[in-house]
């Protein structure tokens, strides 16, 4: 299945050639850990994940044609 | 700007933000603020506002906690007054479900006091949220409680701290409650409490301010209108 995954600020670093959306090709059934494993990001880093624009966790099963948003929890003032 | 002004002209805004700045042309009458604007031409209800003030970032419809305390906050819809974007989008210190509202108006009750504190201790609020508090969601200060104690050597205790807290939010209010202010204007516009957002992952919401309210006034103890009674003010050691 396919996967768009989007990368923002500092977690770009962790997109497949630096690109802003990427696609992924995963196998059935795989979770949002998988993804983030595929990417190479490291548990301990901070992120904020959506999934078709809801929160995500890493045990979140992903579906062909989702996109999942990455970016990192700061707010602005 | 010599052309019809359509959502998403990016070259217009960037022409108008300097219009604005200089107030020229059109731009004059943006200067104003949108809500002047909006009112000029018959419709202040579309003026994305609450107390004349503009929204931050966030539609409340997606963001419920976010509606109660742009209604709530003493300066209008700012999100500096307690920020229910960290728990409702960010998952700091958890995450809470952004379109639910019940039980929302005593955590926004909380971040408003917390901030409070950050105010006046003159910290960041960017710092103080991951750093100096306990990574709970009725966020205990005890980062900022080390910090005061060691630069005054006061010797305050946690209760005290948030106690204070709550005082400045109580002072503020007692202040607008005497220039006329109520639950009346804890408001939000019509497009936010009855229009349901058309798309998106909130699709279909409107922001349930009233039901937050009712619980929000209890949780201060306040009336069912909005103003502090005598036995909370009394409690603050605030006179009435």
């Amino acid at each position: 299945m396919r996967v768009d995954v989007r990368l923002f600020s500092v977690l770009r670093r962790y997109a497949p050639e630096g690109a802003e959306v990427a696609t992924l090709e995963l196998e059935p059934g795989a979770t949002v850990g998988r993804l983030l494993e595929r990417l190479g990001v490291p548990e301990g880093v901070e992120r904020v994940v959506l999934v078709n624009g809801h929160h995500g966790s890493p045990e979140t099963p992903l579906a062909d044609g989702d996109v999942v948003t990455l970016f990192p929890p700061v707010a602005g003032g | 700007v010599g052309r019809a002004l359509k959502w998403g002209d990016a070259d217009a805004l960037v022409a108008l933000t300097r219009m604005t700045g200089h107030r020229e042309g059109f731009g004059d009458v943006l200067a104003d603020g949108s809500l002047r604007v909006a009112t000029r031409y018959g419709h202040p209800e579309l003026a994305m506002c609450s107390k004349g003030q503009d929204f931050a970032g966030y539609d409340p419809r997606g963001s419920q906690g976010m509606g109660l305390a742009y209604a709530t906050s003493p300066i209008g819809a700012s999100h500096m007054r307690g920020d229910p974007a960290y728990f409702e989008l960010l998952g700091v210190p958890k995450n809470i479900d952004r379109l639910g509202h019940k039980g929302k108006a005593a955590i926004v009750k909380d971040w408003q006091d917390f901030f409070a504190i950050i105010d006046s201790a003159g910290l960041c609020v960017f710092f103080s949220v991951r750093n100096l508090m306990e990574q709970r969601l009725d966020c205990p200060p005890t980062g900022i409680l080390e910090y005061l104690n060691a630069a005054t050597g006061a010797g305050y205790t946690l209760d005290e701290l948030r106690k204070a807290g709550e005082r400045i939010a109580n002072a503020e209010r007692v202040f607008l409650a005497r220039a006329g202010f109520s639950r009346k204007d804890d408001s939000l516009p019509p497009r936010i409490t009855q229009e349901p957002l058309p798309d998106g992952p909130a699709k279909g919401m409107v922001c349930h301010l009233d039901e937050m309210l009712d619980e929000y006034y209890p949780a201060r103890g306040w009336t069912k209108d909005g103003v502090p009674t005598p036995e909370k003010l009394a409690e603050l050691g605030l006179k009435p």
